[in-house]
């Protein structure tokens, strides 16, 4: 009964760390999303070259968190956020409004899919 | 990986009704857990390996989970005979002195050719010789033959042949294994007098040679 026991642990152990992996993806997207949200505020506001320098540190935010994304997130789902991020910026620096409301739609998105694919629901459990 | 969590214990639950309800055939010798465990964990090891793009964890925490649902189901189905027979199933007689049960074999899923397939493969093709056919929970049949055609044994006869014991390998592709020279009450000395009785200068030659409890031995050399 001893080896079922340590199983039994050891499964409630894997339950409590998949938990505390959805409380740490909650915390990551939405630190990273209210950087982007500031960001996106500057830029509705007129001041770009603020925006761009919040956006410079989310970036770097995002990129300080390759240990934990590398083993808990897909790469390919990696790549896209990284591209969002860098795509965002790209249309705050060109001044373009209109492109960067939708590149800010898109990487709120994509952040946001990040914390989604990691909560339990049905749709994502089927 | 709450997904992870929550799809491995779906899966596997869901693989083990499946395999349940399609009946002991479709299982070969391993029991239906067992099944399950090896059909997936080999799956799911080379998910990871075949896209370096989907973390390691992806892969290692359903095998994990898999190992852990595993031991607690195999634990749980020694100490309750229900819980055993709701996983495993219970052995099931399809012969019947003789008659074959078509109700356990429809609900077994097995037809008269693979039945007879089975026959073949122990040496049967009479169903009349067969006291009781049961397909065991691990989907292999076993036949005991009605009393006229069991075969004769030494207490039938009378006859009380010498016991021939337990046959240990002494010399393996001419390595000594010394262990089981000392569990059979034996040591080197012992194996060079035999093989120079034997005409063989060193155990290099040898290919097998085993020693039985009742001190029979059998050599045979590499060059035979």
């Amino acid at each position: 009964m001893k080896k079922e026991l340590i199983a039994a642990v050891l499964l409630a152990v894997i339950f409590a760390g998949v938990m505390l992996n959805i409380r740490a993806s909650e915390r990551i997207v939405s630190s990273l999303m209210s950087e982007v949200d500031a960001a996106y505020a500057q830029l509705k506001g007129g001041d770009n070259e603020s925006a761009v320098k919040t956006i410079d540190r989310a970036i770097e935010h995002w990129l300080m968190l390759d240990g934990y994304t590398h083993i808990f997130i897909r790469h390919s789902e990696i790549n896209s956020t990284t591209e969002a991020f860098f795509q965002f910026k790209s249309d705050i620096w060109s001044g373009d409004a209109d492109a960067a409301e939708g590149s800010y739609g898109l990487l709120s998105e994509t952040l946001r899919s990040i914390m989604t694919m990691e909560q339990i629901s049905l749709g994502s459990i089927f | 990986m709450a997904i992870i969590f929550i799809r491995t214990v779906i899966l596997y639950f869901a693989i083990l009704i499946s395999m349940r309800l399609m009946g002991k055939r479709q299982l070969g010798e391993l029991e239906i857990s067992e099944f399950i465990v090896a059909a997936l964990i080999a799956d799911l090891a080379a998910t990871p390996l075949q896209d370096i793009g989907i973390p390691l964890l992806n892969g290692l925490l359903p095998i994990l989970i898999m190992f852990c649902l595993e031991v607690i189901i195999a634990g749980l189905n020694m100490k309750s005979i229900k819980l055993r027979k709701l996983t495993y199933g219970k052995p099931e007689i399809i012969i019947r002195n003789g008659r074959i049960d078509r109700n356990s074999m429809n609900r077994n899923r097995f037809t008269i050719d693979e039945l007879m397939q089975e026959l073949r493969a122990q040496g049967q093709n009479d169903a009349s010789k067969i006291a009781y056919g049961v397909l065991e929970t691990n989907g292999q049949l076993s036949l005991i033959l009605t009393g006229s055609e069991q075969p004769a044994t030494a207490s039938m006869l009378g006859a009380a042949p010498a016991e021939t014991g337990y046959a240990h390998i002494i010399i393996n592709d001419g390595r000594i294994l010394d262990k089981n020279l000392a569990l059979l009450g034996r040591d080197r000395r012992w194996l060079e007098n035999e093989l120079k009785r034997r005409k063989i200068k060193s155990a290099d030659e040898v290919y097998i040679l085993t020693l039985s409890e009742t001190g029979n031995v059998f050599c045979q050399l590499k060059e035979d």
